[in-house]
Formats: C-alpha cells, sequence, structure tokens
C-alpha cells in the first residue's frame, strides 16, 4: 500500500511537472512586455529614421554626389556602394532599418487608430512617407504594401512611379490627421522627439515634402510638378523652421548620427565635387576659400583645402586630416541634423518657378535661398557663424547675384548642392541624378542608384536579382524621375 | 634468473591485460554456467597438436579449438613471440600441457573448464631438486581456511577469479556463484584476488575465516567497459555503436588546463576549435561536424551522471579530476539523453576511488610548465612607416624608405631619435606559466569508495596581467550499507578567477597594434601616455589603441563560483530488477567586472580624453537535472540475455543575468559604476524545462549478437503549446563474426560488425510562446531625457514549430589482429538533420529580421578510423600506437523556399561564412578574382595592373578541412615512458585578418619584394558597362605597395590560405621511481616527467591556423564560426615538468 501511494505521488509530481500549463508558465518570456504604450513606440520609431536609415543614406549619397569620399581602406566610392546595404551607421543599416521604420510606424498607426489619437496618425503617416522617399530615391522600386506582415516573408516590389503618388496621399493624410489633433490627448508630448508633439509643425513637414516630392517629378512632368511644388511651399515652413533633429548630447549614444560615425573613424575628406561647385561662383582661379563657407566647413592641410583624387585617396585617418581636408561640420556630436529646411524650399521654389519661366520670382526665391543657406551654413556650430558682411559679401559677387535675367538652372542647382552639403547630400545626390548639372569628375561616373543589398536578393525571389556595384551604372539603372 | 616477481607487479599487469583475454574470460564466465563438465574430464580430453616454432598463444588456441578448455592468463606470462616446437598425438591435455608449460616455468589451475596459467613459483617447484624432496611447502603448513564469495560492482558472483596466496602457489579459483574456499598458512597470510579486466586486490586475513571481496573493473584493460547513456556501463563489443575513451591521464598529462583543449586530437571523429590563446578562452568542440545551421553544434557533457552546463564553462572542470571520458558520438549512442544529446555526448567519469585499495591511497602531482607564444607571424623589420617611400610618423603604413637609410630625425614627442628597427611583437609578449597542484585521496573497501580531491591551477598569461586562477574540490564516493542498497555522491566545487581582455574588432581592437605598428616605432620604449595626462595615449597613430596603454589601464576579471553534484540511489529490488534514481544542480554564478580607462581608443581618443566604460555584469544559472530508471536483467535462455531499462528525466535549466554598463567616465582610474555619465542597465531571465520518458532493451544472444532498441518521448517547455511532444527511436545491432564463425579466429583475434540507426532531435530557442515589446537599439539611448523606447521583436515565431531531426544510420567493425597487437575500428555514418529550427533571415523588406521556423536540411556523413598498434612488445620495451583518422563532409541540401544562403558569421564584411544550398557547411563567401571565361587565367586590371576584384560574391570554399590524423605514441622502456601526439590536419581554408591588414601596411614580410617591379601572371582586362572585357596577357609591370596590397585585401579569395598544418600537439617523458627506493622513503608509487605543448607547428598560413574568431565578434551562433582570425591572441608553447607521487 506504502509502495503505491509512493508510486501515484510521484506519478502525480511527475504529470504536474509537464503538463502543457506548467511548461507554458515556464516558457513565457518575462524579458519583454506584451504589449508596449504608444509613447514609447513612436520615440523609438521616429529615431530608427533619424539614426539609422538618414545616417549611412546621407553618406553614402554624399560619395555618389562628390561632396566627399572615404579614405579608408577599401576606398574607392565605388566600393562602398557595392557594400552600401552593409554600411553601418548607429549599428544600422538603411535599407533594413528603413523597412523596420515602416513596420514600426504601421504599428503606432493602429494602435493609434483603437486609441483615437490622432495626432500619432499624422505622425506616423509623415515619418513612413519621409522613410519611403529616402530609400525609394536611392533604390527605385522596393517593396511598400507587403512591407510588415507576418505572413509574408516575400514582399513585392512596387515600382517607384506608384510609390511617388502613395507617399503623396499618406503626406495628405498626414495633413489631414495632424488637422483633427486637436486635443492634448490625441497627440503626443515629450515622446515626439522631433516636434515635442507641435502638430502645426509636422503639418509643415509634410507640406514641405509634398514639394519636394513634387518637384522631384521635373523631368516627368515640368509644368505640373512645378505648379504643385510652388503650392505646397505655401503652406510649409517660415525662416527659421524646418524639419531638423535637435537635443543632440555629447555623448555618442546620443549624438548626431553622421557627426559620430566620422568620429569613430574619421575617414572621410572633402572632395572635388563640392570644390568645383564653390568655385564656378568665384571669379576663375581664385581659391575657394574665397567663398566664406569653405573656412567654416573644411579642415586645412597647410592653408589650403586639399582633396583627394576621386576614388583613388590613400588612406587619412586622422580627424582634421593630414593628407587631404575634412568635413569640419562632422565634428560636434550635438550638432542639429535638418532633413528638410526652409533655405531648400527656397532653392525649390526657385527651380520651379524657373520651370514655369517667371524670372522674377525665381530670381526672387533664388537670393532668398542663397542668403538663407549662408545663414544656415554653420547650423552645426553656431560658434562660426558668417556675419551678415560675409553674407553680403559673398552675394555680392556677380557670379552669385546675377540679375533675374542671367539666372541659370545650374545656378539654383548648383548653390543648393553647396547648401546641401552640410548633413544633406541625400538629397544633393538626387539632385546630381535629377538635374544632370552638377560636374563631377568620378572616372567610374555616377551611379545611377544604389545596389540592392544582397540580403534582399539572396532571401526575396521578388528582389530584381542582378544588382550589383557594376550594374548600378548602367543606363537601365537609371530611375525614373532621374536624367542621369 | 629466478626472480621474484612483486605482487605489486602483478596487480600493474592485470591492469595491462589485453582484450582477447577479457574476452575469453567473460566467454568462460558464461559457459561456465552453462556447463559441467569437471576438471578431472578436461584434463582427460585428447589433444592432436604438430608445430615447429609456433607461437606459443597460437598453439594454445589450438588446444582451446580441439577441447572445451579453455585458457586464462594474464598477456605478460606469455609474452607474444615466445615459440615452441611440440608434436603430440592423441596425448591427453594433462600431458600437452605439462610439454607446453613446464619450460615455461607456468603453472596450471583448473576451474570448471577454465585453465587458469601463473607463474611456477619457484617455492613449489624448486628447479634443481631431487626426487627425495617430494612434500610441498604448501601441504605443510595449511592450517587455517577461509571462504567467501567474490562479487562483481554490481554485486553478482564472480566466477574463475584467481585467488593466491601471498609468496605461495598456493590458490584456487572461484566457483560459477562467485564462491571459493582456500586453506591459508596463518593470520598473517595475505590472498590475492585477480581475475582479468578487474583491479586485483591483496587481503591480509587476520582472524578472519570468512573473506568477501568486490572486484572492480579495470578501466586500463584493452576489450573496454564502456560507460554509455545514464551511466550504465556495458563491454564495447556489445555496442551497435561506434565510442571512444580517453583516459584522464591522457587528458592531464600535458598540463592542459582547459579540458577541451586537452581533448584535441585523442579521438576520432571530435573536432576541436581553438579559439584564442588568452586564459580561460574556450574551445569549439564538435562531433561528427555540424547537424544544426544556425543552432548548437557542441556536445552534451555528463560528468558521474549529471548533465552539466558546458560551452563556455568547460574551463571549469579540472581535467586531473577526470578517470575517464567516453565519447559517444552518435546519436545511437546518445538517444537515450534526448533532446540535449543530438551533438553526441561526452560522458565523464571522474576519478571515485573505485580501484583503491583498503588503505587510503593519496596521490599528490604538480606540474608547472613555462608558456611563451607558440607561433608568430613573419613581419619585416627593414622599412619605416610611411607610404612612397617618404618616412611620415602619421602613416598607419611601412612602405616608407628602409630604416637604416632613415638616421636621425625628430619624433612626434619632439626628441631626436636615431631611427632603428624594433621587434615590437616579440618584445610585447613574455613568457607566462600554468602550475598545476592535484592531491586525491581514495579509499576503497567493502563499505565502498571514495576519492577527495584538491586541485589547483594557476595560469599567468604572455599577455601581462592576463591569467587564470583555479580551484577544484571534489568528493565522489559510494556507500553499499546494505548488500542491495548503493548511495553515491558526487559533489564539486569551483572557484574560476579570470583575467583577460575581451576581443573586439576593428580599431577598438585592444592588441592589434602589437602586430600593425611600423617596425620603425620603438612601442616598447616610447612612452604610452602623455607626461601630463596618463589617460592621454601615445601611439604611431591615434586611432588605435597602444597595447602597453591597455594593460596598465584597461581589464576584465570573470570570477566563476560553481557547484554541482548529484546523489544516486540504487536500489536492488529482485533478483535482475534495480531501480536508480540520480538527482543532480550545477549551479554557478559569475561576476564581470571590465574596466575600459578614460581614453580608451578609438573613441576616447580625444583631447581631453574622453570615453571609457564600466561594465558590472552577473550572470546565474541553476540547472536541475533528475533522473530515475528501472533495470531489468534476465536471462531467458542461456543464450539469450535480455536487459532492459524504462525511465523518466527531468531538467530544469534557469539562467538569469544583469548587467551595468557605465561609459563616458567622468574621471580616470575609478573602476565605480558611479563614473560614468551614461549608465544603462538591463537583466534577463530563462528558463526551461525539459521532461523525457524512455525505455530500452538489449538482447544479447550467445554474446555473438547483440539488439540493442531504444526509444524516448521528450515534452519540452519551449515548444509551442500543443505541440510539444515528440518520440526518438533508435535501433543498433552488433554482432561478434569471430563467434558466429570461430574459423575465423585464425585470422582476427576479434571481429565485430556493428550497425544502428538513430533519430534524435534538438529544440529552437526559448520563450517560443510570444514575443512583445523591448528596448531595442535604434542608434539612439533610451530612456532619453526622461522619455523610454520600446520597439516590437524583429522575430516571428511560427505556431508549428516542432523539434529538429536528425536521423542518422552508422556503420562499423571492430578487427583485432594478432592477438591484439593490431586492431582496426572502422565507422561510416550518415546523419540528415531535417526540420532545422532556425530563425530563418527574413528579407530585411518585411521589416522583421527573422522567422523561427523549421526549415532546411543538413546532411553529414563521414569515416572514422581508429588504429591501434603494438609494433614492439618485450620485457623491457612496448611501443604504443594510435593513429585517429577522421574526414567527414557537411552539406547543406535544403534551405527554406527563397533563401538561397544564411550568412552565419560576418567578418566586419571581410568575408562572410554561410549557409547555402548544394555547399558544405559552412562555406566562405566573398568576392573573388575576375577569371578569364576563356583562358580560365586571373585577370588583372588593364589600367592598374592589380587583380580585378569580381563584384559578384561566391562560395570560396569551406574551412572543413579534409581530413585529420591524430598520430598518439607510446614509448616505455623499463620505467621510462615517452609519449607525443602529432596532428596533421589537411585542407580546408583559412582567412587571416591580421594578413589581409599586415600586406596593406607593408608590415608582412611577404611585403619584402616592394620594390622589384612585377608582372602578375594572367590577362589584363576591365570591366565596361558592367561587362568584362579581356585585353590579351598581361603586360601591366606593377610594384607590390599599399595599392597592390589594397586592392588585393579587397578581395577575400586572395586572402584565403590552405588550413592544413602539422602539429606536435604535446610530448612527456615519465620516469617511474624504483620499488627500491621508492620503499625506503614508504612511497608506494613515485614518479617524474617532463612535458611540451605546442612545440612546432609547420603550415603556410600567417598565423596559427588553429585561432578561431569567437562568437561575440562574428555574430554567429553557438560556436559555429570558424576558419577565420580576427587578432585572436596566439595560443602558447610550454614546457615544463611536475613530479607524481602516491603515497
Amino acid at each position: 500500500m506504502k509502495k503505491i501511494i509512493c508510486i501515484s505521488f510521484a506519478l502525480a509530481l511527475l504529470s504536474t511537472a509537464c503538463s502543457d500549463k506548467t511548461l507554458n508558465d515556464i516558457d513565457t518570456n518575462p524579458n519583454v512586455i506584451s504589449d508596449a504604450p504608444l509613447n514609447t513606440i513612436l520615440p523609438a520609431a521616429e529615431m530608427v529614421v533619424v539614426q539609422r536609415v538618414v545616417g549611412s543614406i546621407s553618406i553614402l549619397s554624399g560619395y555618389a554626389a562628390e561632396h566627399t569620399n572615404s579614405t579608408g581602406l577599401n576606398t574607392a566610392t565605388k566600393l562602398l556602394l557595392g557594400g552600401a546595404a552593409t554600411f553601418n551607421v548607429s549599428g544600422g543599416n538603411h535599407w533594413t532599418s528603413g523597412f523596420q521604420a515602416i513596420r514600426y510606424f504601421n504599428d503606432v498607426r493602429a494602435k493609434a487608430e483603437t486609441q483615437q489619437r490622432v495626432g500619432y496618425i499624422a505622425i506616423a503617416d509623415i515619418m513612413t512617407a519621409y522613410t519611403l522617399s529616402l530609400l525609394v530615391d536611392v533604390y527605385g522600386d522596393i517593396p511598400y504594401r507587403e512591407v510588415g506582415q507576418e505572413t509574408i516573408n516575400q514582399p513585392a516590389f512596387n515600382t517607384a512611379q506608384e510609390l511617388y503618388i502613395e507617399m503623396q496621399k499618406l503626406l495628405d493624410s498626414g495633413i489631414q490627421k495632424a488637422d483633427q489633433a486637436t486635443t492634448t490627448a490625441s497627440r503626443p508630448g515629450n515622446d515626439d522627439l522631433i516636434f515635442r508633439g507641435n502638430m502645426t509643425l509636422w503639418k509643415k513637414t509634410a507640406w514641405g515634402m509634398k514639394a519636394r516630392l513634387a518637384n522631384r517629378l521635373s523631368n516627368v512632368n515640368p509644368q505640373e510638378s512645378a505648379q504643385q511644388a510652388i503650392a505646397a511651399i505655401g503652406n510649409s515652413f517660415a525662416p527659421a523652421e524646418g524639419f531638423i533633429v535637435t537635443g543632440y548630447q555629447s555623448n555618442p549614444e546620443n549624438a548626431n548620427p553622421i557627426a559620430n560615425n566620422f568620429l569613430n573613424a574619421a575617414t572621410i575628406a572633402v572632395v572635388d565635387g563640392i570644390v568645383t561647385a564653390m568655385r564656378s561662383f568665384l571669379d576663375t582661379g581664385e581659391d575657394v576659400l574665397a567663398d566664406p563657407r569653405a573656412n567654416i566647413w573644411f579642415t586645412k592641410i597647410g592653408g589650403k583645402v586639399v582633396t583627394p583624387p576621386t576614388s583613388k585617396a590613400n588612406t587619412d585617418v586622422t580627424v582634421n586630416g593630414t593628407l587631404y581636408s575634412k568635413p569640419l561640420y562632422f565634428q560636434n556630436r550635438t550638432s542639429p541634423l535638418p532633413l528638410l529646411t526652409y533655405t531648400e524650399l527656397k532653392f525649390i521654389e526657385a527651380e520651379a518657378q524657373f520651370r514655369l519661366n517667371d524670372k522674377a520670382k525665381a530670381y526672387a526665391a533664388y537670393e532668398a535661398a542663397v542668403r538663407s543657406a549662408l545663414a544656415q551654413s554653420a547650423l552645426f556650430n553656431p560658434a562660426v557663424a558668417l556675419t551678415a558682411a560675409q553674407i553680403n559679401a559673398y552675394v555680392a559677387r556677380p557670379k552669385v547675384l546675377m540679375g533675374a535675367d542671367k539666372l541659370t538652372l545650374r545656378d539654383i542647382v548648383a548653390q543648393k548642392y553647396i547648401f546641401l552639403f552640410v548633413f544633406q547630400s541625400q538629397e544633393a545626390y538626387n539632385d546630381v541624378r535629377r538635374t544632370g548639372l552638377i560636374t563631377l569628375n568620378d572616372p567610374d561616373g555616377t551611379a545611377k542608384r544604389f545596389p540592392y543589398p544582397v540580403d534582399e536578393i539572396s532571401r526575396n525571389a521578388n528582389a530584381p536579382q542582378v544588382s550589383d556595384q557594376n550594374t548600378v551604372y548602367e543606363p537601365a539603372a537609371r530611375l525614373f524621375w532621374a536624367k542621369l | 634468473m629466478r626472480k621474484l616477481v612483486p605482487l605489486k607487479n602483478i596487480a600493474i599487469r592485470a591492469m595491462q591485460l589485453s582484450g582477447i583475454q577479457l574476452f575469453l574470460a567473460l566467454v568462460c564466465a558464461v559457459t561456465a554456467f552453462a556447463t559441467d563438465s569437471n576438471a578431472q574430464t578436461l584434463l582427460e580430453q585428447k589433444v592432436t597438436i604438430q608445430v615447429q616454432d609456433a607461437d606459443v598463444r597460437s598453439v594454445l588456441r589450438q588446444v582451446e579449438q580441439q577441447t572445451e578448455a579453455r585458457f586464462v592468463y594474464n598477456s605478460r606470462l606469455i609474452r607474444s613471440g615466445r615459440k615452441l616446437t611440440l608434436s603430440a598425438r592423441q596425448e591427453t591435455l594433462a600431458s600437452v600441457l605439462n610439454r607446453i608449460l613446464k619450460p615455461l616455468q607456468i603453472d596450471y589451475e583448473v576451474s570448471s573448464n577454465m585453465i587458469l596459467l601463473r607463474p611456477a613459483h619457484q617455492s613449489e617447484v624448486p628447479e634443481k631438486v631431487g626426487l627425495m624432496s617430494q612434500p610441498t611447502v604448501t601441504s605443510e603448513i595449511a592450517d587455517q581456511t577461509i571462504t567467501g564469495t567474490v562479487t562483481d560492482e554490481k554485486g553478482d558472483g564472480l566466477p574463475g577469479v584467481s585467488i593466491v596466496v601471498k609468496g605461495t602457489s598456493k590458490g584456487t579459483t572461484t566457483d560459477p556463484a562467485g564462491k571459493y574456499r582456500l586453506e591459508v598458512p596463518n593470520d598473517n597470510s595475505t590472498v590475492v584476488f585477480s581475475f582479468l579486466g578487474y583491479v586485483s586486490q591483496e587481503i591480509t586475513v587476520g582472524n578472519r575465516s570468512v573473506l568477501n571481496v568486490s572486484m572492480s573493473t579495470d578501466s586500463k584493460s584493452l576489450d573496454e567497459v564502456v560507460v554509455t547513456a545514464f551511466g550504465i556501463k556495458r563491454e564495447q563489443k556489445a555496442l551497435g555503436y561506434a565510442s571512444q575513451k580517453v583516459e584522464g591521464e591522457q587528458l592531464s598529462a600535458v598540463g592542459n588546463t582547459n579540458l577541451q583543449n586537452a581533448l584535441q586530437g585523442k579521438a576520432a571523429g571530435v573536432q576541436v576549435r581553438l579559439s584564442s590563446g588568452m586564459p580561460g578562452r574556450p574551445a569549439q568542440v564538435n562531433i561528427r561536424g555540424s547537424r544544426s545551421i544556425t543552432g548548437n553544434n557542441q556536445p552534451l557533457y555528463v560528468i558521474d551522471g549529471l548533465p552539466v552546463a558546458s560551452g563556455d564553462r568547460t574551463i571549469d572542470f579540472n581535467p586531473a579530476d577526470i578517470e575517464s571520458m567516453d565519447i559517444l558520438k552518435g546519436a545511437a549512442a546518445s538517444a537515450l539523453y534526448g533532446v540535449r544529446a543530438s551533438n553526441g555526448v561526452i560522458v565523464i567519469t571522474t576519478k571515485s576511488g573505485k580501484n583503491a585499495s583498503r588503505k587510503p591511497t593519496i596521490t599528490f602531482d604538480s606540474q608547472y610548465a613555462q608558456d611563451r607564444v607558440s607561433f608568430l607571424p613573419k613581419l619585416q623589420y627593414d622599412y619605416a612607416q610611411g607610404n612612397n617611400e617618404v618616412f611620415d610618423q602619421n602613416n598607419l603604413f611601412s612602405y616608407g624608405p628602409k630604416i637604416s637609410s632613415l638616421g636621425s630625425y625628430t619624433n612626434l614627442l619632439g626628441q631626436t631619435e636615431q631611427a632603428a628597427s624594433y621587434r615590437n611583437m616579440d618584445e610585447f609578449y613574455g613568457t607566462g606559466f600554468t602550475l598545476n597542484n592535484n592531491l586525491e585521496v581514495a579509499q576503497g573497501g567493502s563499505f565502498g569508495n571514495y576519492a577527495i580531491g584538491i586541485g589547483r591551477t594557476d595560469q599567468k598569461g604572455v599577455i601581462a596581467t592576463t591569467g587564470l586562477q583555479r580551484t577544484n574540490l571534489k568528493f565522489n564516493g559510494l556507500m553499499t550499507p546494505y548488500a542491495k542498497f548503493k548511495i553515491g555522491l558526487s559533489l564539486n566545487y569551483t572557484d574560476t578567477n579570470v583575467d583577460d581582455f575581451p576581443d573586439e574588432a576593428g580599431n577598438t581592437a585592444f592588441f592589434r597594434t602589437v602586430y600593425e605598428t611600423p617596425p620603425s616605432y620603438n612601442l616598447k620604449g616610447k612612452p604610452y601616455t602623455t607626461e601630463t595626462n596618463p589617460y592621454q595615449q601615445i601611439l604611431f597613430r591615434a586611432a588605435q589603441n597602444n597595447p602597453y596603454w591597455i594593460i596598465n589601464n584597461n581589464f576584465r576579471n570573470s570570477r566563476t563560483n560553481r557547484t554541482y553534484g548529484s546523489l544516486l540511489f540504487d536500489y536492488q529490488i529482485a533478483n535482475g530488477l534495480k531501480a536508480t534514481y540520480r538527482v543532480g544542480l550545477d549551479n554557478f554564478n559569475t561576476k564581470v567586472e571590465r574596466y575600459d580607462e578614460l581614453g580608451t581608443g578609438p573613441i576616447g581618443r580625444t583631447n581631453p580624453p574622453s570615453g571609457g566604460q564600466f561594465v558590472l555584469q552577473n550572470q546565474r544559472e541553476t540547472q536541475i537535472n533528475s533522473n530515475f530508471f528501472l533495470s531489468y536483467t534476465k536471462t531467458i535462455t542461456p543464450a539469450l540475455v535480455l536487459d532492459a531499462i524504462v525511465g523518466n528525466e527531468f531538467f530544469d535549466i534557469r539562467r538569469s543575468f544583469s548587467g551595468t554598463n557605465s561609459s563616458n567616465l567622468v574621471t580616470g582610474n575609478w573602476p565605480n559604476i558611479a563614473n560614468g555619465t551614461t549608465i544603462t542597465a538591463s537583466n534577463t531571465n530563462n528558463a526551461q524545462r525539459v521532461v523525457g520518458f524512455y525505455g530500452n532493451a538489449n538482447l544479447a544472444f550467445k554474446e555473438m549478437v547483440y539488439l540493442n532498441l531504444s526509444a524516448r518521448q521528450d515534452y519540452a517547455s519551449n515548444l509551442p503549446s500543443g505541440n510539444r511532444s515528440f518520440l526518438y527511436p533508435s535501433v543498433g545491432l552488433s554482432f561478434v563474426l569471430t563467434e558466429a564463425v570461430p574459423s575465423l579466429k585464425d585470422v582476427f583475434t576479434f571481429a565485430k560488425l556493428r550497425a544502428n540507426y538513430a533519430e534524435v532531435g534538438q529544440l529552437g530557442p526559448l520563450f517560443v510562446n510570444g514575443v512583445g515589446y523591448s528596448v531595442l537599439s535604434t542608434g539612439f539611448l533610451f530612456p532619453f531625457n526622461g522619455v523610454a523606447g520600446f520597439l516590437p521583436s524583429g522575430t516571428s515565431i511560427s505556431p508549428t514549430l516542432r523539434p529538429e531531426n536528425t536521423r542518422s544510420v552508422e556503420l562499423g567493425t571492430e578487427l583485432r589482429f594478432l592477438k591484439n597487437r593490431i586492431s582496426v575500428d572502422y565507422t561510416y555514418y550518415r546523419s540528415l538533420s531535417d526540420g532545422q529550427i532556425f530563425g530563418i533571415p527574413l528579407p530585411p523588406s518585411t521589416g522583421f529580421g527573422t522567422q523561427v521556423n523549421n526549415a532546411g536540411k543538413l546532411l553529414s556523413r563521414g569515416h572514422e578510423v581508429v588504429l591501434r598498434l603494438t609494433p614492439l612488445k618485450s620485457a623491457a620495451f612496448t611501443w604504443d600506437f594510435t593513429a585517429n583518422f577522421s574526414t567527414y563532409r557537411t552539406t547543406v541540401e535544403a534551405l527554406p523556399a527563397g533563401l538561397s544562403r544564411i550568412v552565419l558569421a560576418d567578418a566586419s564584411g571581410a568575408i562572410q561564412l554561410v549557409a547555402e544550398t548544394g555547399q558544405n557547411y559552412p562555406s566562405f563567401y566573398g568576392r573573388p578574382v575576375v577569371r578569364d571565361p576563356a583562358t580560365g587565367q586571373t585577370v588583372v586590371n588593364s589600367t592598374t595592373g592589380f587583380p580585378l576584384q569580381n563584384p559578384v560574391q561566391q562560395i570560396l570554399g569551406t574551412p572543413n578541412p579534409d581530413f585529420e590524423i591524430n598520430f598518439i605514441n607510446s614509448f616505455r622502456y623499463k620505467s621510462l615512458s615517452l609519449g607525443f601526439q602529432i596532428d596533421w590536419r589537411q585542407g580546408g581554408l583559412f582567412f587571416s585578418q591580421l594578413q589581409a591588414e599586415s600586406r596593406t601596411r607593408g608590415l608582412s614580410a611577404e611585403t619584402l619584394d616592394r620594390d622589384i617591379q612585377q608582372i602578375l601572371p594572367g590577362q589584363k582586362g576591365r570591366f565596361v558597362n558592367g561587362r568584362l572585357v579581356v585585353e590579351g596577357n598581361n603586360d601591366v609591370s606593377i610594384l607590390k605597395r599599399n595599392p597592390y596590397w589594397g586592392t588585393v585585401n579587397a578581395i577575400p579569395e586572395l586572402n584565403l590560405d590552405p588550413a592544413s598544418f602539422v602539429r606536435l600537439r604535446e610530448i612527456n617523458l615519465n620516469f617511474d621511481l624504483p620499488a627500491s627506493v621508492l620503499g625506503k622513503v614508504r612511497l608506494s608509487g613515485a614518479s617524474v616527467f617532463l612535458t611540451g605543448r605546442n612545440l612546432f607547428l609547420i603550415t603556410s598560413t600567417f598565423v596559427d591556423p588553429e585561432l578561431n574568431m569567437t562568437n561575440t565578434l562574428s555574430g554567429a551562433g553557438t560556436g559555429n564560426s570558424v576558419g577565420i582570425e580576427w587578432y585572436q591572441q596566439p595560443q602558447t608553447r610550454s614546457i615544463g615538468g611536475g613530479i607524481r607521487l602516491k603515497l
């Protein structure tokens, strides 16, 4: 009897030891929360875009647009483009992080809809459109509609054209939702790390994005794109405003991603593309340092700005450069990160008016843009801000302000290209390809786009299977809105 | 020449018995039950023999064939090669035996049908005694009778045990029930019990009339008793699978502190991949290739029946505690262990005193070895820092002018310096040492047996401030309070303290500049900090760390306290029915403190110095293991014996981790959390439980055919609810050919065929029942200004997840020739692992990272041969030789749909290890050099003359060797023995980052031809609009300088080298002090020895090809990264010696 009791006790113990409930309890992950509040997801998702998507696209675009180049080992621009997808900034690469961000904002939108917090929806829409634009413009066709769905393991690619329509829709929706976010409860506060819940600024960002995207189609639909851009600009930023990330700190963990990346391995040098563009507004033979911005942007080697031969730089990894000039704005971890500013919109306006043949309005916008650009040139370090006298002296140059009649599209684009040097190479690369008006000298030519990452090609049968560092130089790789 | 044979030597001899004797003994033991012939009738059987100069042993075998007699003898008694000539026709066995044995001075005794041979004692048969001296001494002095039972470890009677009164020829053997009766001269008589395959025992009679003795198996005998699943001992011949035993002495002989390193080359099919020579670095052990694409491929370690945490924590085990190690290689061998054992099992038996005598034996050994780095890369010492022959003190290259042409210059410190060449690498590494001390007390007797061990290891690394201290305490014993009841306790405590430096990549690496400093820079002689600020590093370049600054400022200390042990209860319920219960606990805590001083590069190398961090981590793991089984033995018919077990195993693993990282330090020299301005902390908890039910049946037919069937059903917590149970069956067959076809014995001493089929599985990650939100890295640190950041997991988990399943087939044979002088064990295996669980890497565009699911197939197959030879064997000199040969191939048979390859490890973008369908697992993947499709020649860039990189990445080969063969030699001359092991690994590729960098930087000796104009062989060509255009034979003359090597660096294929090597892994020379000396100092044994490790290495690689990137660096899962070196510290070469004393 005793034995039987013992055995049945042991058996009972055993069966509870492996009952489904016991095992489920053991397998419940204590290290995660099953659901997170909106005000924790939104800031994280925003920073994924800003730190990881913008960071590496901007740096690589700088190489492609010949603002800068890497002088590390494996230096050639061409090669870095081949490894673009694995180019890490802030511990992530833009392709992977970009789609993660789209998924995260889907999550924000879904949660916000259930909780009826419409301000969050607006931000999710606008940030999704912005993230998409970053990716579409450097890759062309990318997946979007099937992104972030757990049941779809190989998302289909959407064409860049349809995504341009999609982005405008998202921005329209964002504007509409931003208008509806009238109560404090409906919108974020400090958890919105970009605008602290200021829905007006989000709305202006959306309008600015609409203008930028409209203008991108200048080759596709010159007139309509110009009209749409001008209309949108009217609703966007005032002079002191912009889609600018601020609040960075001096510790590497909370720093401006581009500056921080440079300070970790100071391989980036200033190259001929930017120097040539700046000199094109100076007198023939005049040193680039005559442009007041050159002094505050570039380090000097023996008092001169020295650029490496494109794609063939020797290694120079010192912060200030021993062989080549380095971009000074990379040295401030606390520098704000501009993503879309009033200045750019003025350049877009100038270009659009120029396309609509309104030279006077175009010239007025151009002058405002250039002045604004010089004023903003020390954004990374207010201590080196140009004085009004310096700005006036520069704009007084006949090649800068040449009069409405002499204004050319190249002038507008080139001044914009110079302006975009500080942290906004991604937009410069777009203009380089869209207009074909920037003088470049990379013997390999200009990459039409970035090659798709190997990880995507090898895991997704829907991805274009041939995409490497050579094919992106072929004419077939050209984006639908581009000339180059 | 009449020599007294000390009984002690008989005991030693008994330990050196060869397999065939045990085999015979077992046969005899069995037939003893079956037949009832008495000695007289046996001796009257007729024999006919005609031999000339024949081997005595073979003659005896002929006698065995003609009669029912079975001879049992110590192999030393009749040395092989002993010849005799004999002609006998229909003579009685008694007569023939006299004719054979008398000249050999061998006496015999008959028990049942066994004839036990032993040396004829002088006192009994004095050689030159006349007929008158007839009465024997024995009959005169016999005045006392003792009786008793001799049992084996299971408590069963042991028949055929030889019992001799020491110093006389008086003796007897036990009957089939193990009982005996013996007349002894007096109380002071010592009786010696000996039996083949068992350890001999000497017992003084005293006033007892009953003397029961329990014999324990001698693990050193050739026909091994294998410790199989759950500690069940089985004869090797009954096994349907391959297993290999490694003796503890082999593991501890040369003082390896790390068990895994010691295991290198000791067993066929066991691949040991070393990582780094830094103290305390674990190696990676794989048995028979890989089964899991991204999961665990390392075996389960079982110590005294208790599965324990292994992996990185195998460094806690003291090799000196190990009695023996049985390596269960295949799925069939390990099937009973269930899910944890899919990668094989290493069954460790620690010393337990079971062979010890009644008197406590105290063993002390002490080993000391001096360690130096073993294999350093060949660098150049001629050219100075700079580029294009221009001296430049800020340059990171050494393509400057010749140092000899430099004269004096002003260095960066403003001093005038005379140019000289410095061997910075050689100067950096110092001399380390390893000191092992082990003390063991062991005792055995009727009460049971025990061993208490204390071990202490002190290691000082070749890099200053690194080292390891380990203290091991152990108790292992067995008590037999009642005849039917046994209690065993194995208890171990370990304190492991490791001081080392972490492996870091890129410029963060701590010791890169040991190799990468230009030879013109006096690394050791120059200050490493500025005078004004001790945290401001000085180096030849700004970004990296000065290694001297690092060792003087940074540290990492890991301290682990570990207790593991098990309790065993063993109860003989009824005849043949036994219950065994073992419950065990493995518990450890590791505390890690890491301090990177303010100013640690590259981030902190600012002016003023910044950065730095203090990391504090606590890790705790508790494993509970419970195992209950009933075993049943039944002799169904005399020819058919059944062994069966059923049981239940339960294990539960809990891990917790908490870590605090305090970075961007306020001040230097203050390793404290409060010192940081950015403080992050995290903690995680993990849990897993598996409950398994199992059964095993083993049928033995006439010691000839063994059939084994097993099944195990597991329930695992980390499988989806409702889908968490699964069954693994196995079947094995062993067929002893020499039993089935006795005539084969003319050729083989022993021949066996074996085959098995088994399934085992492996579980996936923990916590499959739901995912959630956590703090994921966003490239921005949260919480930030009071705002938290959470993101949903990037992993999705399939609701239909099931365990991985490995189905394996194994075929093998075991052949022995010439009385075991030659033995060959051959195995072929094939295992197909299906339904791999892994985080299937999803296209990044899904927004998810991975989906945990079953997909993909991995096929491993290979051959293993263990060859054992005794080429020479004489009284004074013996040469034993073992060769372990293994070759295997693991290929990826399938990956999930749409997935062409999976990246297993990414060496900072330089090269990847991947799993690709149809390719070896793993394979190198990267960009090759362009080859001309027409000629197959390599193409160089027609502009630069440098190799042209193919933009399309390809499979470049595999790190897996074609084969590995280990030669283990052991020579014994009288009391002197010499052993050495040579490992030869052939084939496979190896990537050395240090080589790639040293070339690009002009540091490698290979760059000494930099001033010679040369034309690379091959074609020239270029890419035009993405298409290759070949433009004829290359005629572009180049200089192999930085631009050339920079180009080579970017083409991974050109940085892969053949990984083949030959290495003298171990050597030891041992001298046993003679008994005459020992007697004077009251020692029962003493030896002195010299040891050497890694004394030479022949390879064509730049660094030691056995360095492997650690997982943290590669991002690889559980140790699946091999064949890539990434600034790992070199292994050491040790020379030392020690003493071993036995009281």
